[in-house]
């Protein structure tokens, strides 16, 4: 392929403002629809730079109509195994035009970059040069982040013919991230069964929720602080059975509940409206207000209650 | 229409002064032409400073056909849309003027234009001006200190109790689908209806929509059956008996349901009791009182006991020279200490 880096540098320059709007775009789709189903991961765009272009141009000989990820995306996960749904909003939401799980490529006995990639059609049809636009969105655990971030100084800039010694500590970088993500899985999912972590699994149920309602991120260790205290109003185990009540709580209430979120998001006024545990305390004052208010947590205000009683319509 | 209430909307707001009229002569209000520049501050406050109060203090109204009032007619046609909200909202401060007496005090008429959820809807508050000291930090040159400023032009604040509202909306076509709240928080415990009978019957040309004492018996009936059903402990329900006879005669004219369950009943029985009485339609908020139709049962405490023992007692002497104890087998002790002054 013979390239006129000035064509290519112009022709992007006029392109370009089509793929920002594009990547933009899907990116603020796909974090509305992972918020509908009560993820947060953070979720970043841009558009590869002019430079990079053409150098990936020359490195892998493509045309340019050939490089694919001009409109890039990427999510990044809190927890591993957040994956498979946000892959599965993916596919349901958006025109998947090609999806490349880097994992599967590789074989037993190599460690390398595992992250998910998916090649999707603009959500509006965008079009530049005559062309219909695509974006590529990546996802990523966190330790895929880490080894994405590393492997572009390591690997990229590691001159051909590296020492063997040298080779085998990347793999073992590589390995170890991988490893990070699978022990923060177990780790976690170890935590979530064990005594005393009733209080974090109701955290995790009211969570969901409280992301389809606001992308605000919230206080967790006050989170807990009050979900234990608040318990006390349940008058029976934060088990498996409260959370699915719980759960099934706020489903049944969805749309109540984001009125009230979408129209009284001040943070000065509404502090406590503002973290999941607000959710529970509705819970709480549907089930049984007189219970609630006779133990609510010291360290709250009673005015905080009297606003959630006002909130709620359930005046005292 | 309660439950409703957090969903309240304030989509514009215009004021009338209505002055305290002089001997002799009714005060004209001075009226506004157009509706007050309402900062999103100001209509959040005024949202949940009128749907507090009306969630915890109203009473559900309807209009009154017989009433003298242009109120029903007027805000009617405002919610169906025949009539613009300026002008009814002046032939309102009009109304207001006009129902005031030399004993009624001056203050300003707000009127909102409102929504809860798709239901189009009219807030009417009667407001009394307010005095208060504002306090502020003024720096720049010189020394530090807080300049106090005396401010007689107040309307609402969080302590204001000196208030009146109506809120009314329609929820469908038919002149019947109006729902009505009114509430005056300013108003003693024992008045009558709970709300000053010139803003309720002469101003807004309104009724409560349970009759007093109708709404009394059913709580005095959903109040039986909890104990019954729910109560198993014959001297808890004694004394919850007791209770509820006590707070029916008293000298208040209104129930407050939850404000009784706190005082009186151990917190596994108040949700029930709640319960019980949505059951039977009866409010579990404020709701005025008139004991006539269940006068006979408040004024004796009857035990009938499985054995044929009937005991009879005025509600005083009960309560004072009467004593109970739960015994095992669901059996009660009862204790009577005073002087026989005759056997049959």
């Amino acid at each position: 392929m013979s390239l006129v880096v000035e064509e290519t540098l112009a022709r992007y320059a006029e392109e370009r403002p089509a793929f920002e709007a594009s990547c933009r775009r899907v990116a603020s789709l796909l974090e509305e629809h992972l918020q509908a189903v009560g993820l947060v991961p953070r979720v970043t765009w841009r558009t590869k730079d002019s430079d990079s272009l053409v150098k990936k141009m020359v490195r892998k000989d493509q045309a340019y109509d050939g490089v694919l990820d001009k409109a890039g995306v990427r999510v990044v996960l809190g927890y591993p195994d957040d994956a498979d749904k946000v892959c599965e909003v993916i596919r349901h939401q958006f025109e998947v035009l090609d999806e490349d799980n880097k994992s599967e490529k590789l074989s037993a006995d190599v460690f390398r970059y595992a992250g998910v990639h998916f090649l999707i059609a603009d959500p509006d049809g965008r079009r530049a040069g005559g062309r219909a636009l695509c974006c590529e969105v990546q996802v990523h655990k966190p330790g895929e982040a880490l080894w994405a971030s590393l492997s572009h100084d390591l690997t990229y800039k590691a001159p051909p013919g590296i020492p063997k010694a040298t080779e085998r500590a990347i793999n073992r970088l590589a390995a170890l991230t991988e490893l990070i993500d699978l022990e923060a899985t177990r780790v976690r999912r170890s935590l979530m069964q064990s005594e005393g972590a009733s209080e974090a699994n109701l955290l995790m149920t009211l969570e969901k929720h409280f992301f389809r309602m606001t992308a605000c991120r919230y206080d967790e260790r006050l989170s807990l602080i009050l979900l234990r205290e608040l318990s006390e109003a349940l008058d029976e185990p934060v088990d498996q059975a409260a959370c699915d009540a719980v759960d099934a709580f706020c489903r049944a209430n969805h749309e109540r509940l984001r009125f009230l979120f979408d129209r009284k998001q001040d943070a000065v006024r509404y502090p406590f409206l503002l973290q999941p545990e607000t959710l529970f305390a509705f819970y709480l004052l549907a089930k049984d207000e007189f219970r609630l208010e006779q133990k609510w947590p010291q360290r709250l205000p009673a005015s905080e209650l009297q606003k959630l009683r006002n909130l709620w319509g359930a005046y005292a | 229409m309660k439950k409703h209430l957090p969903n309240l909307e304030m989509k514009q707001l215009i004021v009338h002064e209505v002055p305290r009229p002089t001997a002799g002569s009714k005060a004209e209000p001075i009226l506004s032409e157009v509706p007050s520049p309402l900062p999103t501050e100001a209509r959040t406050f005024f949202e949940e400073k009128t749907t507090e109060t009306l969630g915890s203090k109203a009473f559900d109204v309807e209009f009154d056909p017989g009433t003298q009032s242009s109120i029903p007619q007027l805000v009617t046609a405002t919610l169906g849309r025949k009539h613009g909200f300026v002008k009814m909202s002046c032939q309102a401060a009009v109304a207001l003027a006009s129902s005031h007496t030399g004993a009624t005090s001056g203050g300003l008429l707000t009127v909102a234009e409102c929504a809860i959820g798709t239901w189009p809807g009219l807030l009417l508050l009667k407001l009394e001006k307010e005095e208060g000291v504002r306090v502020e930090r003024v720096g720049g040159v010189g020394r530090r200190t807080l300049s106090v400023e005396h401010i007689r032009t107040l309307m609402l604040t969080s302590k204001t109790r000196v208030f009146k509202v109506g809120l009314f909306v329609r929820k469908g076509a038919k002149n019947g689908d109006i729902l009505g709240l009114v509430c005056d928080p300013q108003q003693p415990r024992t008045s009558e209806t709970g709300v000053a009978q010139f803003f309720l019957e002469t101003f807004l040309g309104c009724r409560l929509t349970q009759q007093p004492d109708v709404v009394t018996r059913d709580f005095f009936h959903a109040f039986e059956g909890f104990l019954s059903a729910s109560v198993a402990d014959p001297e808890v329900q004694t004394r919850y008996r007791m209770a509820v006879t006590s707070e029916l005669a008293s000298q208040d004219q209104t129930v407050d349901p939850k404000t009784f369950a706190r005082k009186h009943l151990a917190i596994e029985h108040r949700k029930l009791l709640m319960g019980a009485l949505e059951l039977l339609g009866v409010p579990t908020s404020l709701f005025p009182k008139d004991t006539k139709l269940v006068k006979a049962r408040l004024e004796k405490l009857r035990l009938d006991f499985q054995h044929g023992i009937h005991v009879i007692a005025t509600r005083e002497a009960a309560k004072e020279r009467m004593k109970f104890k739960t015994l095992s087998n669901e059996q009660l002790e009862v204790t009577i200490r005073d002087k026989v002054i005759r056997t049959r």
